[in-house]
């Protein structure tokens, strides 16, 4: 680089700050570092009693590029390389704990970068990295055998403390540069490591927090320090009821009434999947039970009439609980405010505008679990035995359908229900699973849980061509469960069986997928929420932190709202005026996904209650007790990965002896030439200095 | 061990200015003046090279275009230092105790300031790169080499010498009023410039002719003091 461009450039940079214009303003710094944009950290987070996850060193962990294929190069470089450390990159399917085992005991190693390499899910076989028995210490004892875990596949690295840093890189260019420079700079002679400039990477992921949650509370707490800095956030975000008619009469000249003496049928599924990384997945678990959830208070909303509701003096509600992968957050908050007289609002004993709902007025607990395996039957898992649930089993087993339904007594795979149960074993729940005995999901809580693994594909039609969706797809598949499920609640509400000719709409089903796994811009949230311009990248399903933004939850309230309100007339600006209170909203939606254009005003009930454990609201809580989820994630500043050429240490050593040189032999000269400069240079004839030239 | 490489090109491109400002400058409060009023007017230069060259939107990329102007930028406000220092020399002389050497040999005034102008100009064009030296990486991911620290540093140590010596020289060309010289200085100046374009092609082809240039400005600035073969010879026999 040369000397005027130099001198411009920090006048480019001052002007730029000002005049957001393209200009020439690479510095040195642009051709020596290259980010990788699609690097997915993982991060740190804490429990109770423990840290897991990853951090970088402050400022960033670097180490020399090596790629491996096969486990041997893994071995191979850790035990021939000079150039440590080292980053392997690997692909997903070498990472498991052999391979994370062998990096650590080394030392050798101070990162890890993973790629899919383009490899198609069937070849993987299986990843996922939650625990053989998910929520091990929140679940109720013995539901997870030793001989028969849930999560055959399990690794259990998600709850591992990983002592360096991971990024997943997604996009393969990037892996492609990457590997462009490890073949250029480092690919031969790996005993020579040392002596030359290698290909390194810089991964910064430096976690604040450490040790386990109550040591980063107590250190982030004002009062026991003076720095207010946040080390670590509570895991939580809100959980989302409905219920699908009123649960207050009214409103009459903005005053409700509530109707207090309904038991209830609760449809519950989770909101929440995880995955090693800030990227998430969640098909199967848990899009499969949203969107049958979804459907269903769709349905139900299109049969269940006010009358029968009436008569039969029970209501129906849809819970998505949120945080569950971790510890239960949603439905152990849900479950404590129900214990304590503030759900669905602050004391609701004492305030005259919903009715009091506590666990014992719930009559019956339904739970949509993971539905992405279509080839299989359903089954339905229950521990406790009582009247209703026996009766709700027989329904759902006797009716003959398209998809059949098993009965898995004394089994209860890891589910919201466990809250439920620990508080009284005679809470009549069950839950709806596409497994019997363990997953059918081989990619539980990761990112390979993904539309291909559930097989979907989104059709774009419209009603008159819904014959091209085939029978065997995932879209049909949900729609017939919801109309089983639909049918057995209608008949649990009504006492007889449903005779009506309502259909779950294919179309809508095929939309609410096509929502979740692919776009969120789709014709459901686009009618629910008008001027949604989101990036075409399925939402995040991670629970994430309070107080964080999370569209997935957003929307999906929205979306559950304009299944079960009503409409009150056309759609306008005076809608959203109207009085609002915890028993009624009101929103300006479309009137169906085939009208986007046309906007109703809804009267909705859809509620959001906290979803944050009760364990960080409870003073002094016992945090090494494990009764409520003690979750907290860890904070950061930054998480980027750059790729650099690492100069060898014989470079450096060079530099500083010319430096060095260079400026002693200066010394000596310049001294020697002033010692002696009336002999060097002839005084001049003195003169009078001009005054003018 | 990027840090070593930071030292390294930092005494190699500021450790000769350095004993210069030691030996030479540092004991006169009034050199120490003079060298910051020429680092100043060589920023003012800077100031209206940038102006233009923001201004010139179209021909912002073509840097041929830029060092033609800030080169003549520099040697006007060179001229203008001249003008200031021989109209502010009789002030001068009523305000230093030691008038006698430091007015008598006028050359001094004119090493000094250019001394001023020439770590100015060092300290901007090899700053950016010496702070992105420290960073965990160096050269040769994208384009340029390894050397291209040591290269740079090089370059800027050649054109703090390069400004002193031109100083020298102009100063006396004006006095004397010596076109051939002042011409020398121009266009020296805008040859040296240029040959940093090369940097990026080759560093041996832009290092090897700007210290010629280098070597040949220095011994005619020495000529211009009233240095000669025979002064080295008296100077180095220790009599």
């Amino acid at each position: 680089m040369n000397t005027i461009k130099q001198n411009i450039l920090v006048f480019n940079i001052l002007f730029l700050l000002q005049f957001p214009i393209n200009s020439y303003g690479d510095r040195t710094k642009d051709k020596m570092y290259e980010e990788i944009s699609s690097s997915n950290a993982c991060f740190r987070r804490l429990n109770g009693t423990h840290q897991i996850g990853c951090s970088s060193k402050r400022g960033g962990s670097t180490g020399v590029i090596h790629f491996c294929e096969t486990e041997k190069d893994l071995e191979d470089i850790i035990v021939q390389g000079t150039g440590y450390p080292y980053i392997p990159i690997l692909p997903f399917k070498l990472f498991n704990h052999a391979a994370l085992h062998l990096m650590i005991d080394s030392n050798k190693i101070s990162g890890l970068i993973l790629h899919t390499n383009n490899e198609p899910v069937d070849v993987i076989k299986n990843f996922t990295h939650e625990n053989q028995c998910p929520n091990p210490y929140s679940s109720i004892d013995g539901t997870c055998k030793k001989e028969s875990v849930w999560n055959p596949w399990g690794t259990g690295l998600l709850y591992f403390d990983i002592p360096f840093p991971i990024f997943y890189v997604e996009r393969t260019e990037d892996v492609g540069l990457i590997r462009e420079c490890f073949v250029k700079f480092n690919n031969y002679s790996y005993q020579e490591h040392a002596d030359r400039s290698l290909c390194s990477l810089e991964l910064n992921s430096f976690m604040y927090a450490t040790t386990n949650s109550p040591t980063c509370i107590r250190r982030s707490s004002i009062v026991s320090n003076l720095n207010p800095q946040k080390f670590c956030d509570p895991l939580g975000d809100s959980n989302v009821w409905a219920s699908l008619h009123p649960l207050a009469e009214g409103p009459k000249k903005n005053e409700t009434k509530p109707i207090k003496d309904y038991k209830y049928i609760v449809i519950a599924a989770r909101l929440d999947t995880t995955s090693l990384f800030e990227k998430t997945s969640g098909a199967s678990s848990p899009i499969t039970g949203i969107v049958t959830l979804l459907s269903l208070a769709k349905y139900l909303n299109d049969t269940v009439r006010l009358e029968d509701v009436k008569a039969g003096k029970k209501n129906v509600l849809f819970f998505l609980f949120n945080g569950e992968t971790y510890d239960y957050i949603g439905s152990q908050r849900m479950l404590y405010d129900m214990l304590n007289g503030n759900f669905p609002i602050p004391n609701a004993n004492d305030t005259d505008i919903l009715p009091a709902i506590g666990p014992e007025d719930i009559d019956l607990f339904v739970e949509i679990s993971q539905l992405g395996n279509i080839n299989q039957k359903l089954y339905v898992h229950y521990l406790n035995d009582g009247k209703v649930v026996n009766n709700f089993v027989n329904k759902l087993t006797n009716t003959s359908s398209p998809v059949p339904f098993e009965a898995v007594p004394n089994s209860l795979p890891p589910a919201s229900l466990h809250t439920f149960l620990k508080n009284s074993s005679s809470f009549p729940g069950l839950v709806i699973s596409d497994h019997k005995t363990f997953y059918s999901n081989h990619f539980y809580n990761s990112v390979y849980d993904n539309s291909s693994n559930i097989h979907f594909k989104y059709y774009n039609l419209t009603t008159e061509e819904i014959s091209v969706i085939p029978k065997d797809s995932i879209q049909y598949f949900i729609k017939n469960i919801t109309e089983i499920i639909g049918r057995s609640i209608y008949q649990e509400i009504t006492g007889h069986g449903y005779t009506g000719d309502s259909k779950v709409d294919l179309i809508l089903v095929n939309e609410l997928l096509y929502c979740y796994l692919e776009d969120p811009n789709c014709k459901v949230h686009q009618a629910v929420h008008k001027d949604l311009n989101l990036p075409k990248i399925p939402l995040a399903l991670y629970v994430g932190v309070k107080g964080q933004e999370h569209n997935a939850r957003i929307l999906t309230s929205l979306t559950l709202g304009w299944f079960t309100g009503k409409t009150v007339g056309q759609g306008n600006i005076n809608c959203t005026n109207k009085f609002r209170s915890y028993a009624f909203k009101y929103y300006n939606m479309s009137k169906s996904i085939y009208d986007l254009n046309v906007t109703m005003c809804y009267q909705v009930t859809m509620n959001a209650t906290e979803a944050v454990s009760p364990a960080f609201s409870i003073k002094d809580y016992d945090w090494s007790s494990g009764q409520y989820s003690s979750w907290t994630e860890s904070t950061w500043k930054e998480l980027n990965v750059r790729l650099f050429l690492k100069p060898s240490a014989n470079q450096g050593k060079m530099t500083m002896a010319i430096g060095c040189i260079s400026m002693i032999f200066s010394f000596l000269l310049v001294y020697f030439i002033k010692s002696r400069s009336h002999i060097l240079f002839v005084p001049p004839i003195p003169t009078d200095a001009p005054t003018d030239c | 061990m990027t840090v070593a490489d930071f030292f390294g090109c930092t005494f190699l491109a500021f450790g000769p200015p350095f004993a210069m400002f030691v030996f030479t400058i540092a004991h006169d409060p009034i050199r120490i003046i003079i060298l910051i009023a020429a680092a100043f007017f060589w920023l003012v230069s800077l100031l209206l090279s940038s102006t233009i060259w923001f201004a010139l939107v179209p021909i912002r990329n073509y840097l041929e275009f830029a060092i033609f102007y800030t080169v003549i930028f520099q040697e006007v406000f060179r001229f203008v230092i001249y003008k200031i220092l021989r109209k502010a020399q009789n002030g001068l002389k009523k305000i230093t105790d030691n008038s006698a050497t430091f007015i008598e040999n006028k050359h001094i005034l004119a090493y000094v300031s250019g001394l001023g102008f020439g770590i100015m100009s060092g300290a901007f064009s090899v700053i950016n790169i010496l702070a992105d030296s420290v960073g965990p990486g160096t050269m040769g991911l994208k384009s340029g080499n390894e050397m291209f620290f040591l290269t740079s540093s090089c370059i800027s140590l050649c054109f703090i010498l390069l400004n002193t010596f031109w100083s020298v020289i102009f100063f006396n060309a004006c006095d004397n009023r010596n076109l051939i010289h002042s011409g020398f200085v121009v266009c020296s100046h805008l040859l040296a410039s240029y040959l940093t374009l090369l940097n990026g092609v080759s560093s041996w082809g832009c290092i090897v002719p700007l210290y010629l240039i280098l070597i040949f400005t220095g011994c005619l600035a020495f000529k211009v003091v009233g240095g000669s073969i025979a002064s080295i010879k008296s100077c180095l026999s220790f009599k």
